[in-house]
This record gives C-alpha cells, sequence and structure tokens, in this order.
C-alpha cells in the first residue's frame, strides 16, 4: 500500500456539468466538485476537508490497512447482497401455451398467428413435460407466468399446468405462484373462477385511453379492442380481488409524446402505477419500426415530462408510481436486489428467468424467442423432451451469456459510474450487432438508461424534499403522507 | 485543448497527437472506442512520442460539431487515464471485494496488509 494517508476505494466517476458522480462496487454514491474530486482521487484531500467525512463514512476512502480490511469487508458484504439474485438461480419460468392470438397489435413482438393456426398449441402433455423441468430448478420460489399468443385460447394447457404444478409442490414445498399474462377480451367467469381459485395473478395490456390504445391493439378481424378490454377488465375485478389485475403498456410513435394522457387513463381506471416501457424491436414492431419508433432521446425525453407529471400527481395525494423509476431507484437508494431479469448483471437471461415454446423448445428470455420466431436460433438452449435439466441449463448457450453478460468486463459498462445500478441485455445486443457483448456506442438500450441514470441522479442530488419524500414512498410502497410524517 | 493534446483540422477531418507520456494505450483505445458510433476514427503512431488520432465527420456533420467530439475526446482522454491510474493503485481492492463476497477470506486484514 502507498504511503499516503488514504486510500482510494475502488470506484467509477462521471462528469455531470459542474459535479463529478462517484458510485462505489456496492452502489454507494457522491458528488463532488472536479477540484474536489481531483484532490481526492489524487490522495491529496485534507482530513479537515468537509467532504472527506462523508467519504470515509461511505467507505470511498479508508485509512490504514485495517480500515481498508474493514471497507472491503462490508463493501463485500453489500456487494453480495446486490448479487443475490445469483443465489436463488432461475425462479420465473415463462410458458407459451399457444402463438394464436384473436387480437393483431401492430408492435407484437412474437409476431402471434392467427386463431386457426393449432399447431403452435402446447398440449397437455408438454406443458407437465415442461413443469417437470421446471420443478429441478433448485429456486425456492417458482413463479409460473403464462404468455402467448393469447393464452386464453389453449385454456387446456393453462389449467393442466396449474393443477400439476400444484400437485407436484405438495412434495416440493416451494412457494408456487401464477400470473397470466392476457389481453383479457375473451375471459369469461368460469376462467376468472378458476384463476381465483388458484391464486393465479393477472398482467394485460393497457396503452392508455382509446385512440391511444386502439391505434395499436386492434382485433384480428378488426375493430379496436379498448371498449372490450375495459368491459372484460371490470368483470375480472368483481371475481379476482381488485389488485390481482396489473398492467403493461408499450409506448409507440402515437404515445410517445402524449404520456401524460396515458397516465391519466391508469389512473381513471384505478392502477396504482405504470410502466413507461418503450418499444421492443422484435416481431411486428421490427417490421414495423419506421412506423412505430422514435428515437431514445424523444422517449426519455417524453420519459422524464412524464415522470414530472406523476410526481405531481403525488405531491396533490394521488399515490402512483412510475415503475421503472422504482425500481432504479430501489437499487440506487437500497442495498437490496430488485430480481428485475431484464437488468441483471450477469443478465437474469436464463438464469432467474426463462421461456419455454409451445413446442417445449427453452430460451434464455422471451426476447430470444422473438428472434427465433424471426429465423435466428442462436438461442435455443435445448428442448425439454430431447435435453436434460443439466443439458439445457449448464449449456453453451447459457454459460456464454453469463460469460459475456458481466459489466464489470464489458466494454464501456465497466467504467460507467451506473453500473452498479445497471444491467446487460445480451439478447438486444446479438441483435443489434451479432455479438452477445454487444456495443455500448451505438446500443439503443445504452443511450436509454445513461438519460434515465443522469435524469434521476440530477434528481437525487437537487435534494428536493418533495420529490425525494414521493421517491420514498413510492420505494417503501406508502403513502406520501406517512414518508412526509416519518421525515420531517 | 487537454494537457499532452494538440489538435489540428486537415481537408474537413480533425488530428488529434497526443503525447505517450500522458495516455498509455489502453486510454487511447477505451476513449476513441466511446466515440466510435459518432465520426470516423483511425489511430495511428506519429513517432515514438506521440499517437495520432483522425476524426472523421459523417455524413451532414459541420466543422463545429467535429470540433466539439474532438473536445469531448480529449476530456474523456483524460478521464480514462484516471481510471487506469486508478485502477493500477486499487484494482487489487476490487478483486479482494469479489472474493470476500463469494468466497471470504481467512484473514482479510493479512491478505490486505501484504499489498
Amino acid at each position: 500500500m502507498s504511503g499516503s494517508p488514504y486510500t482510494v476505494m475502488p470506484l467509477r466517476f462521471r462528469r455531470m456539468g459542474d459535479k463529478v458522480l462517484i458510485s462505489g462496487e456496492a452502489g454507494e454514491y457522491h458528488f463532488l466538485t472536479p477540484k474536489d474530486f481531483h484532490d481526492f482521487v489524487d490522495e491529496n484531500l485534507p482530513s479537515d476537508h468537509p467532504e472527506y467525512f462523508d467519504l470515509k463514512s461511505k467507505d470511498f476512502l479508508a485509512e490504514g490497512p485495517r480500515e481498508v480490511a474493514r471497507a472491503i469487508d462490508m463493501t463485500a458484504t453489500r456487494y453480495r447482497t446486490r448479487k443475490h439474485f445469483l443465489d436463488v438461480f432461475t425462479s420465473l419460468h415463462m410458458m407459451v401455451v399457444t402463438l394464436r392470438c384473436n387480437q393483431k397489435c401492430k408492435y407484437c413482438q412474437v409476431s402471434c398467428e392467427d386463431e386457426e393456426a393449432f399447431k403452435t398449441d402446447m398440449s397437455p402433455d408438454t406443458a407437465r413435460k415442461i413443469v417437470d423441468v421446471i420443478f429441478m430448478s433448485p429456486s425456492p420460489d417458482i413463479k409460473i407466468e403464462f404468455q402467448g399468443g393469447e393464452p386464453l385460447l389453449n385454456w387446456g394447457a393453462v389449467t393442466a399446468t396449474v393443477e400439476y404444478a400444484e400437485e407436484k409442490n405438495q412434495n416440493a414445498g416451494k412457494h408456487l405462484s401464477f400470473v397470466l399474462c392476457t389481453n383479457l377480451t375473451t375471459i369469461d367467469k368460469s376462467q376468472l373462477h378458476f384463476l381465483h381459485a388458484h391464486g393465479i395473478h393477472v398482467s394485460t395490456s393497457l396503452d392508455g385511453p382509446c385512440e391511444l390504445h386502439d391505434a395499436n391493439r386492434v382485433f384480428r378481424i378488426g375493430g379496436g379492442t379498448h371498449s372490450t378490454f375495459l368491459d372484460r377488465l371490470a368483470l375480472a375485478r368483481r371475481e379476482l380481488a381488485f389488485d390481482d389485475v396489473a398492467a403493461l403498456m408499450t409506448t409507440t410513435m402515437d404515445s410517445v409524446d402524449r404520456l401524460k394522457e396515458v397516465v391519466d387513463e391508469y389512473v381513471r381506471l384505478g392502477f396504482s402505477g405504470v410502466f413507461f416501457r418503450a418499444l421492443n424491436p422484435y416481431g411486428f414492431a421490427h417490421e414495423n419500426v419506421t412506423e412505430l419508433g422514435y428515437s431514445m432521446e424523444r422517449f426519455v425525453d417524453n420519459f422524464k415530462k412524464g415522470l414530472d407529471y406523476i410526481i405531481e400527481l403525488n405531491l396533490s395525494g394521488t399515490f402512483f408510481i412510475e415503475q421503472y423509476t422504482t425500481l432504479l431507484l430501489t437499487r440506487i437508494l437500497t442495498p437490496f436486489s430488485t430480481g428485475f431479469v431484464d437488468l441483471q448483471s450477469p443478465s437474469g437471461a436464463g438464469i432467474s428467468g426463462v421461456i419455454y415454446d409451445f413446442n417445449g423448445d427453452v430460451y434464455p428470455a422471451d426476447e430470444a424467442r422473438m428472434l427465433s420466431r424471426m429465423g435466428d436460433k442462436h438461442f435455443v438452449m435445448g428442448n425439454v423432451f430431447t435435453d436434460s435439466y443439466s443439458e439445457i441449463f449448464k449449456g453453451k448457450v447459457l454459460t456464454d451469456i453469463v460469460k459475456k453478460s458481466c459489466l464489470e468486463i464489458m466494454p464501456v459498462c465497466a467504467d460507467c459510474v451506473y453500473a452498479p445500478y445497471c444491467g446487460a441485455d445480451p439478447i438486444r445486443n446479438y441483435l443489434e450487432t451479432k455479438d452477445v457483448m454487444g456495443n455500448r456506442p451505438i446500443s439503443p438500450f445504452c443511450d436509454k438508461h445513461i438519460r434515465i441514470f443522469d435524469h434521476l441522479f440530477t434528481l437525487l442530488h437537487n435534494e428536493d424534499r418533495d420529490v425525494m419524500d414521493v421517491f420514498w414512498s413510492w420505494i417503501s410502497r406508502r403513502s406520501f403522507k406517512e414518508i412526509r410524517h416519518e421525515n420531517h | 485543448m487537454m494537457k499532452g493534446v494538440i489538435s489540428t483540422v486537415e481537408g474537413g477531418k480533425q488530428l488529434l497527437t497526443l503525447t505517450k507520456d500522458y495516455y498509455l494505450r489502453e486510454a487511447v483505445f477505451a476513449a476513441t472506442h466511446k466515440f466510435s458510433g459518432i465520426c470516423g476514427i483511425e489511430i495511428f503512431p506519429v513517432d515514438e512520442y506521440a499517437v495520432g488520432v483522425w476524426l472523421t465527420p459523417k455524413k451532414d456533420m459541420t466543422d463545429d460539431e467535429l470540433n466539439r467530439i474532438a473536445q469531448d475526446l480529449s476530456e474523456e482522454l483524460v478521464d480514462q487515464q484516471i481510471r487506469l491510474d486508478l485502477e493500477k493503485r486499487n484494482g487489487w481492492i476490487r478483486e479482494l471485494i469479489v472474493k470476500q463476497a463469494f468466497s471470504p477470506l481467512d484473514n482479510l486484514e493479512a491478505e490486505v496488509a501484504k499489498k
């Protein structure tokens, strides 16, 4: 060790206007002036400097070998907590029970099939075979998510899966849960009764008010789906618990400048949050990108305006969250692992979540399956009938993804100040560059996240009391009033 | 322009001449990689003391825009060199953190004292 009065612990940094943001290995962060930053990294910051104690308390510097060892131990503990998702391995298991769909949404990422394409239905036998594989996962938590197409069109596979998984779980004793991803438009009471009886949650899609929703979400036979969606949403909420139905939106060219209207519709319908989700360039969305797409700059500019609007809503008494912001803030402001498959390092693809196609093929992520539908089978991990659990989950595809999706070794990411909070998207990287590692300088994924992180850290640096209280209410899922009362 | 950087314009292209006393090869590659999607980049040896970086404008890019990129690249070079310097000094700590996280060491203080 050097003879200087302190050791600079590992850090990443980014210049932001008149400040330098630094982050530590386990996600601690701090802002410094450029002069203080240079004095600090040059080991010239005096111990009576106002920043010195903060840097020391956040383990950005340590005095002497014993302190360095303590700081390493503390940081290692936090680092391990952040990587907790690696301990439990695959807990999210998505099953594509059919590719058939009664809708033909313009941005459909799976290029769904028409209602007569029964060859894309998963058989009950395949469903049960997949459940056998699912229960080989070491994870104590198993979430089975039904996807499509429209899974309600192959209801037999859904019920067979649920009943067989519950039967197996009597011995396995895992924490078993189910989610049905459905457009809701064909759901009936008997299906809702089944969902209720088995505690199955519903995840649906809502793109905003009628005009925005119907711009892209249309029936295969023609016509918008908004009105039918609202009817079935009301029915579902009567038969299930109100909060058992969650919704996701997809931002297209139609809605990118109108996120405020999207929020208003979500509030009007009683949802407690929205996820401003950018378009994914797969399937029909890939084919229709000229009509539906937009730049990341435009998306994030509107994301910020939407976020401002939601913050105002909270300040005026409506608890409503932006879910992606909440996820990122949880990573920034707490030591916990958030378990969001799409933003992990190494990537959560395959190790946190996995998807089984209707024929038993296994993919590390929904996007990999979409890529396969587009003709590229690069990410097929195996098939539940022909490959063992070990061959599927310890095979070359997954090994390659894990090796090449650790931000700590990825060019540009390794140096990025946001690395402790971010993750890799190997499937998207491959789609864009034919390389799982990808190329950050031209990556829209990276562009989007840098812009969003810049904005969130600017807000954190501003330390506006109202904004911070709203953020903490989202992270802790408590009302703004409670947080305000507790903090002040 | 930053210390150790000489910037000149030739035929609509920008040339940065970097003094090796200030910038390691790794810093030059890491910094230029970040700009690889923005403009054309070519790295070449000038002599034993310097390395050159040609920046070529992309279609419709103005001289001012290219000049701005050259400025940003110069700043990024400094930052990359700082990162390398820091890594040289505390890279071993980063390795110990990861080791300690997933396979705790018997005597961490002794490991630190060795450095």
